[in-house]
C-alpha cells in the first residue's frame, strides 16, 4: 500500500475540487477535504481500502452535500467571493447564480443521486467507477444519474426570487 | 421566496442544467487554498510510542489491561511485532486493541494520528529581527511548543523572549483575539494591530495610528475584513498592508442591482504617522508576499494584475512606482520574496517549488534552483543571511535548505518539518527556526489541542541542532501548519 504522503498528494487535490465545485466556497471546501482525509483514515483501520482516489471523492461528495443541506438554512452572502477574472461582470455573475442554483438543486435529491451526479459531474468518474465506490450496478447509476438529471432540470425550470 | 416556471422547452432544460453544470466547472479552483490543505494533510505526522501507550491504560480498565497483556503475552508474533518496532505508531480509530492490528495489518506503515481538522483560534506573530514572539492565549504562561487544549484558547496577550525564557509572559490586560490582524516591529518592542492600537511589549505605553480600520462598515451585516495582513518593514519606519477594497457596480438585472467586487492592493505607510506612501495591486492574496529593503524604500511583490503569469517587480515605496520587472515569470503562486540586506540580491521561491534568484539592481536572473525538488514553503519562509553569502529556505520536503548565493548550491540541509520564521546569527553560522502554530488531534477521541510555536536552533554547516525550546518530544514538534 502506497504511504499516506503519496495517498494525499495524489488523490487529494481531486477530492479537493470535487468538494470545491459542490460547495463554492472556500473554507468549508477546505473543511471537507479535512474531514474526508480522517474519515478515509479511521476507515482504513477498520478496512482494507482498494480505491483511495473513489472513496477519498465519494466522502468528500456526502460531506460536502451535508453541508450544502445545512446551509439552505442558514445562507448568508459570503464574505470572500472567489471572482473569475473576466470582462463581462453581468455574465461572470449570471453564471455564478446558475452555479449556485445547481449546486442548491444538488443539495434537494435523494442522497444517492446527488452523491452519482457530483461523483460524475464534479468528481469527474466514470460509471463503472462510480459503481464500484457506492457498490451498486452500473445500471443502478445509469438511472440514479438520469433521474437526479430530470430533478435538476425541473429545479432549473423555476425562477426563484428572493425577497 | 416566490417561484414560478420558465416553461422552457425540453431541449432548453437540457441546456440549461448543461450550462449550470458548466457554469460549475469554470469557476476557477482555489490552487493555493488547494496546495495548502493537501500540504497539511500530507503532513500529518504518527503518533509517538509512549503516548500511544498512555493512551491505551488511560482508556481502559485495569481488567482489560491485564487481558490485553496477558494475550500479548502469549503470541510471540505480537511480542516480536512490538519489540521489534521501534517506529511511531498510530492510534487506534477505535478504542480497542483489534483495530489498531487490523490498521498495522492494513497499511503496513506508519500513520497519521495528528490532524488539523479544526479552523484556528490562534494569532500569532514573530518579529523579525529579535527572538520575540507574540500570541493569544489564556490566563496562564505557556510554554514554548506546549499544546494547549483548543477550547481553552484565550484571548489574552501572551510575549515570549526565546533569549530569556521558553514560557510566555501574559499581559492580562491586553486582548489579542484570534481574528486580529497584526505586525510586530522588527526589534521586537512595538505590536500594532490593524485597527491602530499600537502596545510597547516593553513599558505597556499605548498609542494609535489611524490605518483606516481593520473592517469595512456594513450596516446591519457582520463586518467585512479590510486589512488582512500587516508587515514591518526591516528598519521598523513603514509598515505594507494587504488592503481589500470593495466596490458596488450597477448591474443590469432588475432584481439585482448591484455587485460587489473586491480588489486587493498593498499599501505601504509611514509608522508610526500612518501616512500613505503609496498603494499597489497585491500578486497574492491573503497574505503579504512582499520583500522590502532595510530601510523600506524599495519594495519586491508578485506581479501586477491582469497578468496570467506572476512576476516579480521592484518598486520605489515613495510613490509606488515600477522600477524594474525580473524575469522569468513564474506559473505558481509566489510563496516567498526576500532581499538581502545588502539589497544586491532578492529570491523568489514559488508554491511548485522552484527557486530565483537575481541581481536586484540589474534584474540578471543568477539562479534557478529546481533540484533536488523543492517543495514551497508552507509559509513566506525564506531569509539571506546578513553576509548575503546564504539563503535558507524551507521546503515542503520537510527541510530547510541552505543555498549559497554565489554558486547556487544547496550546501547543507537540515530536517526541519516546518518553519514559519529563520532567524540567522550575526555572523550566518547559526540560525533559529521558528514553527508555525498548528493544530492536532487525537483521533481516538475529540481532543483538540492548539500547538504553539517551538523554536530550534541549528548550526547548519554541520547540521545539528544545538538547542530547541519546546514542551514536546524532538521528531513530533513539527504539526503541520494549518492557517492562522
Amino acid at each position: 500500500m502506497p504511504d499516506w504522503q503519496s495517498i494525499v498528494r495524489t488523490h487529494g487535490p481531486m477530492a479537493f475540487d470535487t468538494a470545491w465545485r459542490l460547495l463554492g466556497h472556500v473554507a468549508d471546501a477546505e473543511d471537507v477535504v479535512q474531514e474526508s482525509l480522517l474519515d478515509a483514515f479511521q476507515l482504513h483501520a477498520r478496512r482494507a481500502i482498494d480505491n483511495w482516489g473513489g472513496l477519498l471523492r465519494h466522502l468528500a461528495t456526502r460531506r460536502a452535500i451535508d453541508r450544502l443541506r445545512r446551509r439552505r438554512k442558514t445562507e448568508t452572502l459570503p464574505c470572500e467571493p472567489v471572482t473569475p477574472e473576466s470582462d463581462q461582470p453581468e455574465s461572470v455573475a449570471i453564471e455564478r447564480e446558475l452555479a449556485n442554483r445547481l449546486r442548491m438543486a444538488v443539495a434537494e435529491l435523494p442522497n444517492r443521486e446527488a452523491s452519482v451526479f457530483s461523483l460524475h459531474y464534479f468528481g469527474e468518474m466514470a460509471n463503472p467507477d462510480i459503481a464500484e465506490t457506492l457498490g451498486i450496478t452500473t445500471g443502478a447509476v445509469g438511472v440514479a444519474l438520469h433521474k437526479a438529471r430530470s430533478k435538476l432540470k425541473r429545479a432549473l425550470n423555476v425562477e426563484q426570487n428572493d425577497h | 421566496m416566490d417561484e414560478h416556471a420558465l416553461n422552457l422547452s425540453h431541449d432548453e432544460t437540457d441546456d440549461l442544467l448543461d450550462r449550470a453544470i458548466q457554469a460549475v466547472l469554470s469557476e476557477p479552483v482555489p490552487s493555493d487554498v488547494r496546495g495548502r490543505t493537501i500540504d497539511t494533510a500530507a503532513a500529518w505526522i504518527p503518533m509517538p510510542l509512549r503516548r500511544l501507550r498512555l493512551d491505551f491504560w488511560r482508556r481502559r480498565s485495569a481488567l482489560a489491561a491485564a487481558a490485553a497483556l496477558l494475550l500479548i503475552s502469549v503470541s510471540v508474533g505480537i511480542c516480536l511485532f512490538v519489540s521489534n518496532d521501534r517506529a511511531p505508531k498510530i492510534a487506534p480509530a477505535e478504542d480497542s486493541a483489534q483495530s489498531d492490528d487490523a490498521s498495522d495489518r492494513n497499511t503496513g506503515t506508519s500513520l497519521p494520528s495528528f490532524a488539523g481538522l479544526i479552523r484556528s483560534n490562534t494569532r500569532a506573530a514573530v518579529a523579525e529581527n529579535a527572538p520575540v514572539i507574540v500570541a493569544n492565549g489564556g490566563m496562564k504562561p505557556i510554554h514554548l511548543g506546549e499544546f494547549v487544549p483548543y477550547r481553552e484558547a484565550g484571548s489574552f496577550l501572551h510575549v515570549w523572549d526565546w533569549s530569556k525564557s521558553p514560557m510566555s509572559r501574559v499581559l492580562p490586560r491586553t486582548h489579542l483575539g484570534e481574528k486580529n490582524r497584526i505586525a510586530i516591529s522588527p526589534d521586537g518592542q512595538r505590536l500594532v494591530w490593524a485597527k491602530g492600537d499600537i502596545l510597547d511589549l516593553e513599558t505597556g505605553t499605548r498609542s494609535k495610528i489611524d490605518l483606516g480600520g481593520a473592517s469595512h462598515s456594513v450596516t446591519g451585516e457582520e463586518a467585512i475584513r479590510r486589512i488582512r495582513d500587516m508587515r514591518f518593514s526591516p528598519d521598523g519606519n513603514r509598515l505594507a498592508l494587504l488592503v481589500s477594497h470593495y466596490k458596488f457596480e450597477q448591474a443590469n438585472h432588475p432584481l439585482r442591482r448591484e455587485d460587489l467586487t473586491k480588489t486587493e492592493v498593498v499599501q505601504i505607510v509611514e509608522f508610526p504617522s500612518g501616512k500613505l506612501l503609496c498603494e499597489f495591486p497585491a500578486g497574492e492574496s491573503h497574505r503579504l508576499r512582499i520583500g522590502l529593503t532595510a530601510d523600506g524604500s524599495r519594495v519586491f511583490s508578485g506581479m501586477p494584475p491582469g497578468k496570467r503569469y506572476r512576476q516579480v517587480v521592484q518598486r520605489e515605496t515613495a510613490t509606488g512606482d515600477l522600477l524594474r520587472q525580473y524575469e522569468p515569470r513564474s506559473n505558481s503562486q509566489l510563496l516567498a520574496i526576500c532581499v538581502s540586506p545588502d539589497e544586491t540580491h532578492v529570491a523568489a521561491c514559488e508554491y511548485d517549488g522552484d527557486v530565483f534568484i537575481w541581481k536586484a539592481d540589474s534584474g540578471d536572473l543568477i539562479h534557478h534552483i529546481a533540484e533536488p525538488p523543492f517543495k514551497g514553503p508552507w509559509d513566506e519562509c525564506a531569509r539571506f543571511s546578513p553576509d548575503g553569502k546564504y539563503l535558507a529556505v524551507h521546503s515542503g520536503t520537510l527541510r530547510i535548505h541552505i543555498i549559497e548565493v554565489a554558486t547556487g548550491k544547496i550546501v547543507n540541509t537540515v530536517r526541519q518539518s516546518t518553519a514559519r520564521d529563520i532567524h540567522w546569527s550575526a555572523d550566518s553560522k547559526t540560525f533559529t527556526a521558528v514553527t508555525p502554530f498548528s493544530h492536532g488531534e487525537r483521533n481516538d477521541k475529540v481532543h483538540l489541542y492548539n500547538v504553539y510555536p517551538a523554536v530550534h536552533e541549528w548550526d547548519w554547516p554541520n547540521a545539528k541542532r544545538i538547542r530547541s525550546l519546546t514542551s514536546r518530544p524532538l521528531g513530533s514538534d513539527d504539526i503541520p501548519f494549518v492557517d492562522e
